[in-house]
């Protein structure tokens, strides 16, 4: 079906139809979750809260952007206030059971070392940087819906992103134990 | 091309937001820079493994939000009933939201903002202005009260009249005005308004009736001592007046260089005169230090012309005695009485000579000084211009200081307004 026609449906009420508009979102909305906080337990119950609020909105909705970018503002918003309200709990490790399972023991347990630097490195960040860096490594959004998303002036997207870069950057080499290394010459 | 540019560019050129021709520099760049190269492979290394990352949705998050929603949809009827009955209205509602509303445009939180902060800076400067201008009225009392002070003690009067710092600059009637306030007593001077001239001869026909002493400590700074010393003088012979006293002192100072001169002229002129030659005192220097006083004497002069008069008629009335004693004793009596008389009119009329002197001549005291030479050795105007620019430059860093103590509390409401708009902004609906 088509998603304005499902919208539609959905804003008038439909069941099924904001069921099925929902789960098409649902691993994307995890996902973003999911980079904002390591601990999956807090990542599921700020998703789920997401989706609640996507839900209750959707009267809202006015077509005036996408509604993927709708909906990513509305995450995102949540996921950098969460952030901050949670900022005193300690950063718990990344449980196994959150790495993908289709590999061998070995080529496994090199994953998921790197894969909880990769989530250590981002979880330092501020939440602005791992809203930008998110949004634009792993959702591969436009400079533009990122700062629609965002609620940013347009072109500042850029800067944001190159200094959100380098930080994860420094942060993943000294995590992974490669150090600075790269001074400027 | 230098490595810290090529590193600002990494982000970019991940990107693919650069020219080509940027794009060619760069790589030249890495070709011959192995750190930057090494720089650049770590950094899209990183950002892949940020990339390549994979994140597993757990089915307890699948099961939880389907859970929460139909949970919601049960408990909450009125909210699907509402989404049911009306997307229109929660369109409407995005719309036209209570605060942009008015203007219906992206752009009011932004307006409302700059319009908020136009407003802040406007009221800080016009309240910033009021006390700059407050401020900089007293900073300019306490100078010239400084000064005149200064100038005051220079002269080695140290007197509780008005500031004479900008005497010259005043009219002569100025000054006449100032000798008046010493004979308000006199009843006709409240009367007497108009020119210093006409308030000059009025001022004379009052001293000729009554009987004023006036006198006058005037204060002058020159270059050439001993010749307005001089000039002076020539001034009393000229207006049929004369020298009381005179001198030069030579008032050596910590050092040889610190030698200065000093005169002191005490003349006496007519006081029909007087006020005519305090026109002249602009023309001998710089007018430091002037007060004009004038003591009304007349009640004084008339009781002691009554009482004159009274020992005169008692002296005749001994006289008369005298022509009709009849022995030594007798004479020697009225002699000794008429001694006693003859004593208190010469008192009486000793008194009442001084008087007429005293008010037919007027006393002008002058001091005559050289510039303070480590104060102002004829400061050049350069000096002096800067001199003035310093004080200027205080003032206006004071001012500046002052502004932003007036202005910070509105700065930091300012902010805190932007900030709640800004995040109110980043939050509102799509």
């Amino acid at each position: 079906m088509e998603e304005r026609l499902l919208i539609q449906k959905a804003q008038n009420g439909d069941a099924v139809a904001v069921e099925e508009l929902l789960s098409r979102y649902e691993e994307r909305i995890y996902k973003l979750a999911a980079r904002f906080f390591s601990n999956p337990q807090d990542a599921g119950d700020v998703a789920q809260e997401a989706m609640i609020r996507i839900y209750e909105r959707l009267g809202s909705y006015s077509w005036r952007a996408a509604f993927s970018t709708w909906i990513y503002r509305i995450t995102v918003n949540l996921c950098i206030d969460e952030t901050r309200r949670r900022k005193k709990q300690p950063i718990q490790e990344l449980p196994e059971n959150m790495v993908s399972g289709h590999a061998g023991p070995e080529e496994r347990a090199v994953q998921d070392e790197t894969g909880r630097q990769v989530r250590a490195a981002i979880a330092s960040l501020s939440p602005e940087y791992r809203a930008v860096l998110v949004l634009r490594e792993i959702e591969g959004l436009e400079y533009g819906e990122i700062e629609v998303i965002l609620g940013l002036a347009s072109g500042t997207v850029k800067s944001r992103l190159n200094r959100a870069r380098d930080a994860f950057r420094k942060q993943f080499a000294v995590l992974s134990g490669r150090g600075e290394g790269h001074a400027v010459c | 091309m230098r490595c810290a540019n090529v590193r600002k560019l990494f982000s970019a050129w991940r990107d693919g937001e650069i020219s080509d021709a940027v794009k060619d520099q760069m790589v030249t760049h890495l070709e011959s820079c192995p750190r930057c190269a090494d720089a650049w492979a770590s950094y899209n290394e990183a950002l892949d493994v940020l990339q390549s990352d994979k994140i597993v949705v757990p089915d307890s998050f699948r099961e939880g939000w389907r859970n929460r929603i139909v949970a919601a949809a049960e408990s909450l009827p009125r909210l699907s009933q509402r989404q049911r009955g009306n997307g229109k209205a929660g369109r409407r509602f995005v719309n036209s939201p209570g605060f942009p509303g008015f203007l219906g445009s992206g752009l009011l939180p932004k307006i409302a903002a700059a319009a908020a902060l136009i407003v802040v800076i406007g009221l800080s400067v016009v309240f910033g202005n009021l006390y700059l201008g407050r401020s900089s009225a007293v900073n300019e009392g306490n100078y010239d009260y400084r000064r005149a002070f200064d100038e005051g003690q220079m002269g080695g009067l140290v007197s509780e009249s008005a500031p004479m710092a900008k005497m010259e600059t005043k009219s002569f009637g100025a000054g006449v005005a100032d000798g008046a306030r010493g004979m308000a007593s006199a009843p006709q001077s409240s009367t007497l308004s108009g020119s210093g001239n006409e308030f000059g001869t009025t001022a004379q026909v009052v001293a000729q009736q009554r009987k004023i002493i006036r006198t006058a400590q005037i204060t002058i700074e020159t270059e050439s001592v001993e010749e307005i010393c001089g000039r002076i003088e020539m001034l009393a012979a000229s207006f049929g007046g004369y020298v009381q006293q005179s001198s030069i002192n030579r008032n050596s100072g910590a050092s040889d260089s610190n030698e200065r001169l000093s005169g002191s002229v005490q003349i006496a002129v007519p006081s029909e005169m007087f006020d005519q030659v305090l026109t002249q005192l602009p023309s001998l220097g710089k007018v430091l230090h002037k007060n004009v006083s004038g003591q009304d004497v007349t009640e004084e002069y008339v009781d002691l012309e009554a009482r004159l008069k009274n020992w005169r008629a008692q002296e005749d009335q001994l006289n008369l005695i005298m022509t009709k004693a009849h022995n030594v004793e007798e004479i020697l009596a009225v002699q000794n009485e008429l001694a006693q008389v003859r004593e208190q009119i010469e008192r009486l009329s000793g008194r009442l000579q001084y008087l007429q002197r005293r008010t037919d001549f007027s006393d002008i005291y002058f001091t005559v000084v050289e510039p303070d030479a480590k104060q102002d050795p004829t400061p050049s105007p350069f000096i002096e211009a800067l001199l003035g620019l310093g004080s200027r430059l205080w003032d206006s860093i004071a001012g500046l200081l002052s502004f932003i103590v007036i202005v910070a509390p509105w700065i930091g409401f300012a902010v805190v307004v932007f900030l709640l708009v800004r995040s109110w902004w980043r939050k509102r609906e799509l």
